[in-house]
């Protein structure tokens, strides 16, 4: 602990500190333009000038000199004020003032320097730059003229998004920040550039000149895109949303969002957008007012279920409704249609989960997201954290770079992380239960377990032990073609770690064997005893906002809310979408046609009797509903998300109504009056269901985090092994081994109604290794045509280092169906790609 | 490429040797086409913006094809009172180039400097590695017509 | 007493009506409007007028510092990418009816592209007229001397 003395008042700070953060503490309003509390300290603009008492040199740049024992500082005398004053007029030289027009007025850090501290001329004369704006990167104009080189962007490309894409480029008067060769922008389009630049040189394409900053009315609320549950601030004019910003101190996001949350509003104004409720009549669509369409639901379901039984209805639920919405949609489709026949996510998507309920005991990610940072060991296990959540690679960018965690990661290809890896496993697809058992027998081998957690806190270790005994290096090596090396490498990485966390992505558009990646992973985190303690565990991240609450809140076929166990499960997901089986569907924010991996959805959607879609856009789902209701995006209702971490948020409501349209729970509540099942809250269900202690919710939804529920602080809890094995899939010489990956920007219900995500996204690609290539005789952009025993489709060809030979990766894109080449089993599948 | 290999590997366990093998790299190529950096950001996993960006700053990379001999001409400040300006046109005018300018057939390049360090014998030029000092208009000539 | 009385009093009304027909021969202030007009004065705020410059350019540049300044909340101002990736007014509304004709938003614009006019009929027969669009503001009459 240092105490030193700032503006006659005496702080304590912790060893290390700088004198900018003892300023901070005690008060004292220092100007920074370079310095961010994220980032490392730089001392780039030399506007945080203080002076220290008995040093050799006049003042001293508080952001980067750590405080002393003793120090005496003065942070706001006459002599620094003239020298800030220097400063800024240095900086405004070259600086354009064009603030009437530029986007970041109001907010400009050099603006309110400039205003602060009176600089109202120059004494310097120098040229302005007239370097050209970007206008041709999406998403992000970059107008180099107004920059500062405060290097910001710089930092936080390399340093939280491990992106590197731009960087200081030439020397001296030249200097700017640039790609290499100058040429635009290809990054992942984060937008964190954006979001420090203290001026205006990198704005927002969507937010250009179309309002200013002190017009907006900003509205914390939480993001409707992936399961990490950032806090978005909208600017609300007009009943629009103009710009989404972020902000350090609010959500545990800590100001960081990704493409999709900065940028992926656009939805929520498209005019594509259903305004009243639809009836098809004579196969053609006609606006009804709600009274109208919600009787005819009603009417209908009761003839169906007097016709031929509860149990020909079925109804699909999506992870994008709030926890609220899920439990009455469940309520609706148990207690007032009477079935069990009820899922989302395609059946598989929450598997994961699942898998982690059956070993652990606790159907969500074991910690919290923020321990990731402080970890020794992370394993990503099919994660592409770039492309699925990136948000949490943030997380393992600073465990790496800032507390030398190790890193492996074992993928079907080469992901952007692989870049800083400890040991770097690319197994063939469809192999993961293969290669987790190879480590466990490493491990077991190597006697690299935690003798004491096993024997105390878990059961089923025998069973595994015979399990893994076949798995041996060189037979891992032969399935999952995992140099033997590596594996060794991979596991004492893992298990010499004095915590070590696991990572796997869970979701819809990856292979389906969620259910057992979890538990293999669960497997490896018991036996290193990696459970129940800081910063490890296992991370199961699923896909969508809600896809925690949606299970919490019992939209599946086996589970009624809070886990509780149902007499007769229903059908699931897919059983459901067999042809025949039902004659009565009610779909919920999912589009079927357009993301589960079965061939004959429309088909069957097609031979129901009446078919009830409700969702935002005329989907090719709802084209053939016969019954469409239109419902609110995130920003029109209010209701909590649960994210992977099962921290419960709330929305708030920002927009008024879209045309005529209600939310999802409105809806629910006016049905559930109808059919005549009860409800038991206030009139406003959307606080009371928070707020009443009864409630059967109320255990998990309570507070904001249920961190005190977590099993394993009972004493007599114990973790289950549960082995898993996998199938080998072999392929001839002339296929290939398609693969599908989740891909960033996609989720299709959200992202395919935004049309600048869309123009980043770029086409539906298969990605293939040059060599594999240029045996079939393909190059970069030819059309390909690929096909498997379930399906054939077109698509681009895209060539790359980074998919291993043999493999062909088949990304999800919003507007074409991928999945249907994987069928059922949702696995890798044998498959070939011919020229077009 | 393979050169370029040999050098990334001889490099691969020294931490910072991006500058080391960049100087190789240009002497074996001559310059840094973007083919040698791209080879080099994944030799050592480096973005290729930051290998662009140290290449840019210093004045001993080149990113275009340089000449045979590289004419560097002094005006600093000792230089410039003892009539740089007149020795800058005079090669300017002799070997047809502007500052900066490479010849087509790649014999010559021109360029000026700050300060060449040996302001004793200003005005002073550069050749490659080899000094002149107290340079005229009339020794120019000469010296340029060995090369 | 009683006369003393009644002979001021008379005298007063003499001396009130006295002022009553000096008047007659002073001009007189009232204009007869509307077949007489006002010469409103130099430093006159009336109805504002956005002005173009040397080159026929619009001069407003959207920055909405009069929006912002304006306390009756009169000004509505839509922005867009125009031509060339410049900022364009789309629209430009001042709401006459709400307007006090403080003259801060000719104070708060940074290019001189708002000013005041001695406009002063601008009665109307419905709401809506009262709204004037950017192009009536660049029609607007002269401008008064009433500047910065």
């Amino acid at each position: 602990m240092i105490t030193l003395t700032i503006d006659n008042k005496k702080v304590v700070v912790e060893d290390g500190a700088t004198i900018l953060a003892a300023c901070e503490m005690a008060g004292s309003k220092v100007p920074t333009l370079c310095h961010e509390k994220k980032l490392l300290s730089f001392g780039a603009c030399r506007i945080c000038l203080v002076e220290v008492e008995g040093t050799r040199t006049k003042f001293t740049p508080s952001c980067t000199t750590p405080a002393t024992d003793g120090m005496v500082v003065k942070t706001m005398t006459e002599a620094l004020i003239k020298a800030r004053r220097t400063i800024l007029e240095l900086l405004l030289i070259s600086h354009p003032l064009d603030c009437p027009v530029c986007d970041k007025a109001g907010e400009c850090s050099l603006q309110d320097l400039v205003y602060e501290y009176g600089v109202s001329g120059n004494r310097f004369k120098g040229i302005k730059f007239t370097l050209p704006v970007d206008h041709i990167s999406p998403l992000i104009e970059r107008d180099l003229n107004r920059c500062i080189l405060c290097g910001k962007c710089v930092r936080i490309c390399d340093e939280l998004q491990g992106v590197s894409e731009i960087s200081f480029v030439n020397r001296g008067m030249r200097t700017k920040i640039g790609t290499d060769f100058d040429r635009p922008l290809d990054c992942e389009f984060c937008g964190q550039c954006i979001s420090v630049c203290p001026v205006g040189a990198l704005t927002s394409k969507l937010f250009k000149y179309k309002a200013r900053l002190w017009e907006l009315e900003n509205i914390p609320t939480i993001c409707p895109y992936c399961s990490n549950g950032c806090t978005l601030i909208l600017g609300i004019k007009d009943n629009q949303i103009k710009t989404i910003t972020s902000h350090d101190d609010i959500g545990i996001n800590e100001g960081n969002l990704c493409a999709k949350g900065r940028f992926g509003y656009e939805f929520v104004a498209n005019p594509l957008r259903l305004k009243k409720p639809l009836v098809k009549r004579d196969g053609k669509f006609e606006e009804v007012d709600w009274d109208e369409a919600l009787g005819l639901v009603v009417t209908k379901f009761n003839e169906i279920k007097t016709d031929s039984g509860a149990n020909s209805i079925g109804a699909l639920g999506s992870a994008r409704l709030t926890n609220e919405e899920i439990y009455l949609f469940q309520h609706l489709i148990r207690q007032g249609l009477g079935t069990n026949n009820i899922d989302h996510g395609g059946g598989y998507s929450y598997q994961g989960l699942i898998g982690l309920k059956e070993s652990l005991d606790y159907p969500a990610s074991t910690n919290s997201i923020h321990e990731i940072r402080e970890t020794k060991a992370i394993l990503l296990l099919r994660a592409d954290l770039n492309e699925t959540h990136p948000n949490i690679k943030i997380e393992v960018n600073l465990a790496i770079n800032r507390h030398q965690a190790r890193l492996i990661v074992a993928d079907n290809k080469r992901i952007k992380l692989s870049a800083n890896v400890a040991s770097n496993l690319i197994y063939k697809p469809g192999t993961e239960l293969t290669l987790i058992n190879g480590l466990i027998n490493l491990l077991i081998k190597n006697d690299l377990i935690n003798k004491d957690f096993i024997k105390e806190k878990t059961t089923g270790f025998d069973k595994l032990l015979s399990c893994v005994k076949k798995y041996t290096p060189e037979y891992v090596e032969g399935i999952c073609e995992v140099n033997p090396q590596d594996l060794e490498l991979a596991a004492r990485v893992y298990a010499e770690a004095e915590k070590a966390c696991i990572i796997v992505t869970c979701g819809m558009g990856l292979c389906g064997n969620n259910r057992d990646i979890a538990l293999a992973a669960s497997n490896l985190a018991l036996l290193t005893g990696n459970i129940g303690k800081e910063s490890s565990g296992v991370y199961i991240l699923p896909e969508k906002n809600n896809s925690q609450g949606a299970l919490d809140m019992g939209a599946v076929p086996g589970f009624l809310p809070g886990y509780m166990p149902v007499d007769k499960p229903g059908y699931s997901a897919f059983q459901m979408l067999e042809a025949g089986k039902l004659k009565g569907m009610f779909i919920v924010g999912e589009n079927p046609v357009m993301t589960y991996p079965l061939p004959d959805v429309q088909k069957a959607l097609e031979s129901l009797e009446f078919l009830v879609v409700q969702d935002m856009f005329m989907t090719p789902t709802a084209e053939l509903a016969d019954v469409i209701l239109p419902v609110g995006s995130f920003a029109e209702k209010e209701g909590t998300y649960a994210n992977l971490g099962k921290r419960v948020q709330k929305l708030k409501k920002a927009l008024l109504c879209h045309g005529e349209t209600k939310s999802d729970l409105e809806i629910f509540i006016d049905l559930c009056q109808r059919m005549g099942c009860e409800i038991t809250t206030d009139n406003n269900p959307l606080t009371s269901f928070i707020k009443e202690e009864s409630n059967p919710l109320t255990s998990f939804i309570k507070g904001e985090f249920a961190g005190e529920d977590k099993p394993w602080k009972n004493n007599n809890w114990k973790g289950k092994f549960i082995p898993v094995e996998s199938d080998e899939i072999k392929t001839d010489r002339d296929e290939l081994l398609l693969v599908s990956t989740g891909s960033h920007l996609y989720s299709g219900s959200l992202s395919a109604w935004s049309p600048h995500l869309l123009e980043v996204k770029g086409e539906a690609c298969v990605e293939v290794n040059y060599k594999d290539a240029k045996k079939i005789g393909l190059d970069a952009g030819d059309p390909v045509k690929i096909s498997s025993k379930n399906a054939s489709i077109k698509l681009k060809a895209r060539l790359s280092d980074n998919i291993p030979e043999g493999v062909a990766v088949v990304e999800t894109h919003p507007l074409l169906n991928v999945m249907v080449l994987f069928g059922q089993k949702m696995m890798p599948i044998k498959g070939k790609i011919g020229k077009e | 490429m393979d050169k370029l290999n040999e050098i990334i590997d001889k490099y691969r366990e020294t931490e910072g040797a991006l500058i080391p093998i960049l100087q190789e790299a240009q002497e074996a190529f001559g310059y840094l086409p973007k083919d040698v950096l791209v080879g080099i950001g994944k030799g050592l996993k480096l973005p290729l913006s930051q290998i662009y960006g140290v290449v840019t700053f210093y004045s001993q990379f080149f990113l275009t094809p340089h000449g045979k001999y590289t004419i560097r001409a002094c005006r600093g400040t000792a230089c410039h009172v003892q009539g740089a300006k007149k020795i800058i046109s005079t090669i300017e005018n002799l070997i047809n180039l502007k500052e900066g300018e490479t010849s087509p057939d790649l014999k010559f390049t021109f360029e000026t400097v700050a300060c060449l360090g040996a302001c004793a014998l200003s005005p002073v030029m550069m050749v490659n590695k080899d000094y002149f000092g107290k340079m005229t208009p009339k020794k120019i000539t000469t010296i340029l017509s060995q090369y | 007493m009683k006369i003393n009385r009644v002979i001021s009093s008379i005298i007063e009304f003499i001396r009130g009506l006295s002022v009553t027909f000096w008047h007659l021969f002073v001009p007189s202030v009232t204009l007869q409007y509307p077949r007489q007009r006002w010469t409103v004065s130099d430093r006159y705020r009336g109805l504002e007028r956005l002005a173009v410059d040397e080159e026929g350019r619009e001069r407003c540049v959207g920055c909405c510092l009069c929006a912002q300044m304006c306390p009756s909340n009169a000004i509505k101002i839509v922005t867009g990418e125009g031509k060339d990736y410049n900022k364009e007014v789309i629209s430009f509304e001042i709401d006459i009816a709400r307007c006090l004709f403080c003259g801060l938003c000719v104070e708060a614009c940074p290019k001189n592209a708002l000013s005041m006019t001695g406009e002063y009929e601008l009665a109307c027969y419905n709401r809506a007229g009262m709204i004037y669009t950017k192009e009536g503001l660049y029609k607007s009459p002269d401008v008064t001397r009433y500047k910065k």
